[in-house]
């Protein structure tokens, strides 16, 4: 796997449902400084990412579970990785029920919710077993067509908007309130669990570290151009009333030089459809695959077929979408508060291995 | 036959009493064998008529030799061989051939004729007939019994001298019924050279070889099929292309186990054997200057005996977009077309989808003027719009299938009356609405704008597929269509190689020679071929 | 062998699952299309008047033009309130309803003073209305509006969009789609402007601006007052501006301003609120009606005359807020909240604005006189 595809998987499994909410939550916790929040947790998943990502390069060709167990025993390991699966599972199959929720509700009113879940499901399962090189090369290009409409989408968006309406930029006493709008937007950054589950090998990856910081930050300024594009459209007042705050500012422009494609939505719609597809089939990746490696035995297609038909059935269960939307913020919260922990200690643990080695 | 009839009367003769009687059954019962007799003989002879063929000939020959009498053994009547007997100098000479097969003018005037113009004392034997009789190149001398009937069945002529057993001679007198080179008929481009490849081998590689004359072109030649034995060649560049693609290729050539090979289709149906991969990763090639080009890029090139069709492996989804006159043509209109071409394949897919996803979903994405406008476009139809995009949808894809079993003298006609028919007679009739009639008929333009329409074919079926994705669910099943096509397409590989490449994995210097297309312009081969000499200027 | 049979499962389930309902599936002439709407209260009930497209297949139009022509029907609503009137319109139309090509929404006087926020919220939560539709306030009922036979346009609604987007194009008037009323709306502390139409002389015309305080009007501003606001709030204000001759006094010079600068610098000094709007202006001069000669000193003297008459329209403008209104529907408020966060926070804005100081500089130059030369002379006359 090369660095390119590393950073674009992290893109695809980062951008996308969160970005739908995020201008309503910085508006909200940080007003116009919401750009402020963006690079804030930026930084917050930098030094996650790293850390992970330094874990699997220190433990060439391996995995979470792989070198967990190295590090401390097998029953940790197993503990710690059941950690991982649950916290994918969970993150993947509120997405799936979100998003449904959110198509239901805006292009497509009468289509039950498992219709939507299933053909998500389904085409998730058929990305799933080809494979991770499969998804990564899917990954490279949806990315760039994603990153391509976004950016067009909205910069035509702004030519639409106020520019009073994105100031005041930055207030030096709101520092404290960005620093809650970077903490709001952590489910926008949650995702960068994925590498627990990719080896990396040493000699193709060496510079991964800095492929995956320039790929945040190109998350970061998608994210920034989303929230400063519908804050000129709509105003920070206007849009905290709003869930998909970035699908009514979308729905809010109309340029009639662009003749047929005057309204936005419909280019939106499909790479937004994209990107969570690209969300949804990755976290299901990463949960069968560390499920696989606790399971050696049973067959990566069960697997999957498995951990799908129960999200499935974890999807039928009744919760409204401000219900699902909180749970989801709080598992990615949580996510963040266990595993980055967890994954410290483990690289202090191989610190510590690696000086005992030298001093041997 | 005659004897058991004398047999049978002087059965009935001896212990008769009324003989008057019984000498009257006999006359009729002779009468009757009389005309079973005649009949009989009437049957045989017909029959021996009809077998006077070369074969039993070769049967009547009376001769102690090994290689005559294996033949004799071996030989099935109907097998068709000849046999030219001669007696020259003492010696009894034969030539066994088969006529359909043989160059018959070239058999007699530099074979059979010198031969009986010997008048030399020295008696006749193989050395003296190889090296100072026979007017021909090819001959050799061959001692394996077991392979005069295969020599004789690829239409060589086999020489033997009654009276030596060790050794015969083998002639090529091969005919090959053949068209002379052609231009294309299905590689068409407006500047490029004319002469495709025809259904002769030989007349094949001579084409390749006369453009490559490279030492290091390798022609690996084997024979697949069982009965009908069929040469196939592997041309490639020996150090160009990657000897982990070449090998692969040949391997899987050899595995090829079957009674019969007759086009290059088959051998490609071998070659690629996952059924649940939709695309073609085999390029179908006519033209031999493009063949040349793919050899040169470092690609294998399958020719198989009796097809005008070469095969060139590997080929990722990207090339078949490519027409071989771009790389030497005007450059910036080589990326307009390519551009125009990937356009074009997306609206043959999706044209007719999106109009559903448009009329019958999400009308709330177009202005109110276009909205108004499809609308008044349908106010007079009678089916819904999935309804009447499928059958429109039908309807051109009859057309098309039929286009090609038309005979080319009527072809313009039936296009007339389909264009009116279908065009003109519907919508005045209020059964189709212009909009539509509009969109199958460009999307069906589109696909053949495609250099190598063996991409197209799965877009085909999965235009249908899409289809039925957004009558269910509009936009999203539109782009999750969409998206399993894409899925299947990434995850395809070509004999070892990703088959979006170079999009994904992503390389840049391969995408801008790809874009560019600019023979001057790209230094190094295709990274993703791994050819073991890369640069190319 | 489970694999396959998985894969099977799938392929058959995806299709049985899905075709049993193309939930959504709606064919586009079978809805009624919704040019406009238009809402008024007459006798205590809501009356709910509109105009529908009704979609004429082409043939049915005979060949005068050629391709099928779109019409438009009225209808009628009653009710106690929007949700009976709406029930009742349903209760009598064929198809269900298409609200995405709807061109224009408008409000009568009655129903804009009690207050328009709840069509306006209907329509921003109501997912296929267009947010970036016009919303407009007739000084007429609005049936009387729709039952208008409109010639210059395919319908009322149409002309009425078409007439406002064509002004705002060329930089006369302004265009407030319903999302930016929604949005405004909802800092709190700022009115809205809207465009007022009516009948004169059998026809729709576009007689001003409505000025809308918390979604509810409180007033008008005529057509002739209104260029002071576009100077304000156009994007390019592009007015003609016409100054009596210097010594000429028959004459009349006719300038084209267009605008190149404009900023709303806000301060709040112990306790006052000051505004200084600053703009500068280009001018063409059109033409003239008499030729008069000019030259650097008299132009210069034309500039002066321009300006003046820019800063009395827009001074014009900001008394009527402050005192007639006593409403900021200009929206300095914006301007004040990005300059001064910590400030705004605390004062009472209204409070404030009511006596805020106001210093309006004004900038114009006349470098076009539209290629004509009015001191040209020949051998003739001098």
């Amino acid at each position: 796997m090369s660095n390119r595809q590393l950073a674009f998987i992290l893109f695809g499994i980062m951008f996308g449902y969160g970005s739908i909410g995020l201008p309503k939550a910085l508006a909200e916790n940080a007003a116009t400084g919401g750009w402020v929040s963006i690079l804030i947790a930026t930084l917050l998943a930098l030094i996650s990412t790293t850390i992970l990502v330094y874990l699997g390069m220190t433990h060439q060709n391996k995995t979470f579970y792989d070198y967990s167990k190295e590090l401390s025993e097998k029953y940790t390991a197993t503990i710690l990785t059941l950690l991982y699966i649950v916290f994918m599972f969970i993150m993947f199959t509120l997405i799936n029920k979100l998003s449904s929720d959110v198509f239901k509700q805006t292009i497509l009113r009468n289509t039950p919710n498992w219709a939507l879940i299933t053909v998500f499901l389904i085409t998730a399962y058929y990305a799933v077993i080809k494979g991770i090189d499969t998804i990564a090369r899917l990954c490279e290009v949806y990315g760039l067509i994603i990153i391509l409409f976004g950016v067009v989408i909205h910069f035509i968006a702004f030519t639409q908007g106020d520019l009073i309406r994105m100031q005041p930029f930055f207030v030096a006493e709101d520092l404290a309130n960005y620093f809650d709008g970077a903490i709001k937007a952590k489910l926008a950054f949650s995702g960068m669990a994925i590498f627990s589950a990719i080896p990396f090998i040493k000699k193709q990856n060496h510079t991964i570290y800095i492929y995956s910081a320039m790929m945040l930050l190109l998350i970061a300024m998608l994210y920034i151009i989303q929230f400063e594009s519908s804050i000129a459209v709509m105003g920070i007042d206007s849009i905290v009333f709003y869930r998909d705050a970035l699908f009514t500012a979308i729905r809010r422009v109309d340029v009639p030089s662009l003749q047929f494609l005057r309204r936005l939505d419909a280019i939106f719609i499909i790479s937004f459809i994209i990107s969570i597809f690209l969300n949804i089939t990755l976290f299901v990746y990463g949960t069968v695959f560390h499920l696989s490696k606790l399971l050696p035995k049973v067959s990566f297609r069960l697997l999957a077929f498995a951990v799908l038909s129960l999200s499935f059935l974890v999807c039928q269960l009744p919760m409204s979408f401000d219900e699902g939307a909180n749970l989801l913020e709080t598992a990615s919260l949580a996510g963040g508060l266990i595993l980055n922990p967890v994954n410290l200690i483990l690289l202090l643990l191989s610190k510590v291995k690696k000086s005992d080695k030298k001093v041997c | 036959m005659n004897n058991d009839k004398k047999k049978s009367k002087s059965d009935l003769c001896s212990p008769s009493e009324n003989i008057e009687e019984k000498l009257r059954d006999l006359r009729s019962m002779l009468t009757h064998a009389r005309e079973i007799e005649k009949s009989t003989q009437t049957l045989v002879h017909s029959l021996q008529e009809r077998s006077i063929n070369y074969g039993s000939y070769l049967q009547q020959i009376k001769t102690e030799n090994k290689f005559i009498k294996n033949i004799q053994q071996l030989e099935n009547p109907n097998m068709g061989i000849s046999v030219k007997r001669m007696s020259v100098a003492r010696k009894q000479l034969f030539v066994l051939y088969i006529q359909e097969l043989t160059n018959r003018e070239m058999l007699s005037q530099f074979l059979i004729g010198p031969i009986l113009k010997y008048d030399q004392a020295a008696p006749l034997d193989i050395d003296i007939l190889h090296n100072s009789i026979i007017n021909l190149d090819d001959v050799t001398v061959d001692s394996a019994k077991e392979k005069t009937l295969d020599y004789i069945l690829k239409g060589y002529s086999v020489i033997i001298v009654d009276d030596n057993e060790e050794e015969y001679l083998v002639a090529n007198t091969i005919k090959i019924e053949k068209r002379t080179t052609q231009s294309p008929e299905i590689e068409q481009t407006l500047w490029g050279s004319r002469d495709a490849f025809t259904e002769n081998i030989n007349s094949n590689l001579s084409l390749i070889r006369y453009r490559i004359k490279d030492p290091s072109l390798i022609i690996y030649k084997c024979l697949i099929g069982e009965r009908t034995k069929t040469n196939v060649a592997v041309v490639y560049i020996d150090d160009i292309a990657n000897q982990e693609y070449v090998n692969k290729v040949i391997k899987k050539i050899n595995s090829i186990n079957t009674d019969g090979i007759l086009e290059t289709g088959m051998v490609q149906k071998f070659l690629l054997n996952n059924t649940f991969d939709l695309f073609p990763q085999t390029g179908l090639i006519e033209k031999s200057a493009t063949a040349c080009q793919c050899i040169l890029e470092g690609k294998i090139c399958i020719l198989v005996e009796g097809s005008n069709l070469s095969l060139i492996a590997p080929k990722t989804f990207f090339e078949f977009f490519v027409s071989s006159d771009d790389n030497y043509g005007y450059m910036y209109l080589g990326i307009l077309a390519k551009l125009l071409r990937f356009i074009s394949a997306f609206c043959y897919l999706s044209l007719s989808s999106l109009y559903i996803a448009i009329v019958a979903f999400h009308f709330d994405i177009l202005p109110p003027q276009y909205a108004l406008a499809m609308a008044v476009s349908r106010a007079t139809v009678p089916f819904n719009a999935f309804t009447e995009v499928l059958i429109m949808e039908i309807a051109t894809e009859i057309l098309r299938e039929s286009s090609i079993r038309i005979p080319k003298n009527i072809g313009p006609t039936i296009g007339i009356v389909g264009a009116i028919v279908i065009g003109q007679a519907a919508v005045s009739a209020g059964l189709i609405s212009p909009l539509v009639i509009i969109i199958t008929s460009l999307s069906t333009m589109c696909s053949f704008v495609i250099p190598d329409n063996l991409v197209i074919n799965p877009f085909r079926i999965m235009k249908f597929m899409l289809l039925v994705f957004t009558g269910i669910l509009g936009l999203f099943g539109f782009t999750m269509g969409l998206n399993i096509i894409f899925i299947n397409l990434v995850s395809q590989s070509s004999f070892g190689i990703p088959y979006f490449s170079p999009l994904a994995p992503f390389n840049f210097s391969d995408l801008k020679n790809f874009i560019l297309g600019d023979l001057t312009l790209a230094k190094k081969r295709p990274g993703f071929l791994k050819t073991p000499d890369n640069t190319r200027l | 062998m489970t694999k396959k049979y998985v894969s099977l499962l799938l392929v058959i389930m995806l299709p049985t699952l899905l075709l049993t309902g193309c939930w959504d599936y709606h064919d586009i002439n079978m809805t009624n299309i919704s040019i406009s709407t238009g809402v008024d209260i007459v006798n205590g009930q809501i009356e709910y008047t509109g105009e529908v497209a009704k979609i004429a297949p082409a043939q049915a139009k005979g060949n005068e033009n050629g391709g099928g022509g779109i019409g438009v029907y009225n209808f009628y609503a009653y009710g106690k309130d929007l949700e009976q009137a709406r029930a009742a319109f349903d209760a009598g139309v064929p198809y269900p309803h298409f609200l995405g090509a709807a061109r224009a929404v408008i409000f009568s006087t009655s129903y804009a003073k009690q207050s328009i926020a709840p069509y306006l919220h209907r329509i921003a939560q109501i997912n296929d209305y267009r947010k970036t539709i016009l919303p407009v306030i007739s000084r007429d009922h609005p049936a009387e509006l729709f039952k208008l036979k409109v010639e210059s346009d395919i319908s009322v609604a149409f002309l009425i969009e078409d007439m406002m987007s064509s002004l705002t194009k060329q930089g006369k008037a302004i265009y407030p789609t319903v999302g930016h009323l929604l949005s405004d709306d909802d800092i709190k502390t700022i009115g809205e402007l809207i465009p007022y139409v009516g009948i004169e002389e059998g026809s729709i015309k576009y007689l001003g601006l409505a000025v809308l305080k918390n979604l509810k009007m409180v007033g008008t501003i005529n057509l002739k007052d209104t260029s002071g606001v576009v100077y304000l709030l156009a994007k390019k204000p592009s007015i003609t501006e016409n100054l009596p001759g210097i010594e000429n006094k028959n004459n009349t010079f006719s300038l084209l301003t267009s605008l190149k600068k404009r900023t709303f610098n806000t301060d709040y000094v112990d306790g006052k609120l000051i505004i200084n709007i600053d703009m500068n202006f280009d001018a063409t001069l059109n033409y003239q009606y008499y030729t008069e000669s000019t030259d650097e000193k008299k132009l210069k003297v034309l500039e002066d005359l321009v300006a003046q008459s820019i800063q009395g329209k827009i001074i014009k403008i900001i008394a009527m807020s402050q005192k007639e209104f006593d409403c900021d529907f200009i929206g300095f408020a914006k301007y004040f909240r990005a300059q001064h966060p910590l400030i705004y926070r605390k004062i009472n804005w209204e409070e404030s604005y009511r006596n805020a100081d106001f210093f309006v500089n004004i900038q114009v130059n006349i470098h076009n006189l539209n290629l004509a030369d009015p001191n040209a002379r020949t051998l003739y006359f001098k």
